[in-house]
């Protein structure tokens, strides 16, 4: 079976198109362009996959490089959209729907930091980067990274150890994997857009911040905010407090943690 | 490799041409598109293939590259802020959410506009990010951009001004 077939199974109707490439830029930048030619022709576009065997620049926040080479998961969710759930619960929704995805063949093994890195023991196993298009014909797109069977090393900034699947669960070949794993990730993304509460839930319980943790936050200006990790804000915002202030951040890396 | 135009064309011929899939092989690659059969509204999808996708994607123009974020690049303005604020008939674009401004894509691109340009309505004006949200903000005018408020990789609050743009 072709892994379009696999994927539209494996997602039970929550996809409506499967794009496969062997090589893309990027499954992301693909995504967003397509979207931005779907907000210029005003057309709506259904929930659709984009899968690469490979990336030749993927990427994550701020630019930074996502090493891809064949083997692992690089796809992106896409779609115009609409209905009563805010693209500000993506990150969110997205990063818990990845949870499902992964528990699907490891149950229980990774771990979110915040806001949606999976780790796996203190390694960084795969990442999620979201792109909204606002305007009178919005459209989000989700893009999904895994390591499988490689474990391809830093990228470029990139200061966290790397994890791969294939070191903590048994995984058949590239195509069955890619297939549950996207397909998984679609139904259970598409199941929390229904019910939000369910995915802010898994997100909270597998975020591995806690309460008075030490941690270390770089800002988009570069800046370096330490302090405590006081908890969450009701949109997910992180707050830091350092000495008598508390700082909320919406966005930025956490690049030093330790209870 | 693909150029996303092709992707576009591939998604466009699937969509029209009721094919159920397209292959394509180009310098060792190989591009595959699969297409099902639009279901009416209340009507389970089956996994059958089929044709699909949206007719109307077509081939897209030259678009720079993907996005990612910030850019060393700080506010400009080429009239005092006291003047814009104090001129009658300019458009203000604010922040939908709270985030961090960016001016361009990604660290190596130029900003996506500059005092002076003049854009589109619908045009992206710059991100916002929360979360590894990346929020591309769109003008709602056609006009001539006048002052940028906010620094590069400045936060910003709901509400916040973003732009003033003279509409055209």
């Amino acid at each position: 079976m072709k892994l379009g077939d696999r994927i539209v199974r494996a997602a039970g109707g929550c996809v409506r198109h499967v794009v496969v490439a062997n090589r893309l830029d990027s499954t992301q930048g693909t995504a967003v362009r397509l979207l931005e030619q779907i907000a210029a022709e005003d057309v709506a576009l259904g929930t659709t996959l984009i899968v690469a065997r490979e990336q030749a620049r993927g990427h994550g926040r701020n630019g930074r490089e996502w090493v891809s080479p064949p083997g692992g998961l690089y796809m992106t969710w896409l779609r115009t959209w609409e209905g009563n759930v805010s693209p500000e619960m993506l990150p969110i929704l997205a990063a818990a729907a990845a949870v499902r995805a992964v528990d699907a063949v490891a149950p229980g093994l990774v771990g979110l930091k915040w806001p949606n890195d999976l780790l796996v023991e203190g390694a960084k196993l795969g990442g999620i980067l979201v792109s909204a298009r606002r305007g009178e014909r919005p459209g989000v797109a989700v893009g999904l990274g895994l390591n499988l069977r490689t474990v391809p090393g830093r990228g470029a900034g990139e200061r966290f150890r790397a994890a791969c699947l294939a070191d903590h669960a048994d995984l058949g070949p590239w195509e069955e994997t890619t297939a549950t794993l996207a397909g998984r990730f679609a139904t259970a993304l598409d199941a929390f857009l229904d019910a939000p509460d369910g995915g802010l839930a898994l997100w909270r319980e597998r975020l591995i911040h806690r309460e008075g943790d030490r941690m270390t936050v770089r800002t988009g200006d570069g800046a370096l905010l330490e302090g405590t990790f006081e908890g969450l804000t009701r949109e997910g915002y992180l707050t830091l407090r350092s000495g008598a202030s508390v700082r909320t951040i919406a966005a930025g890396d956490v690049i030093h943690w330790e209870a | 490799m693909f150029k996303f135009e092709e992707i576009c064309e591939l998604i466009r011929l699937v969509g029209s041409s009721g094919v159920a899939s397209v292959e394509l092989e180009h310098g060792g690659s190989r591009l595959r598109i699969e297409g099902r059969v639009p279901v009416p509204e209340g009507v389970p999808l089956v996994a059958a293939p089929g044709p699909a996708v949206h007719p109307a994607v077509q081939v897209a123009p030259v678009m720079g590259p993907a996005p990612a974020v910030p850019q060393p690049v700080g506010s400009e303005s080429q009239e005092p802020a006291a003047a814009v604020e104090d001129e009658e008939g300019l458009h203000t674009v604010t922040s939908p959410i709270v985030g961090t401004f960016y001016r361009a894509p990604n660290p190596d691109a130029d900003p996506y506009v500059k005092v002076g340009d003049f854009v589109e309505k619908g045009q992206v004006l710059c991100i916002v990010e929360a979360m590894k949200l990346m929020n591309e903000i769109e003008s709602d005018v056609s006009g001539t951009i006048v002052k940028i408020f906010p620094e590069n990789a400045q936060p910003v609050e709901f509400g916040e001004r973003l732009f003033a743009i003279r509409p055209a």
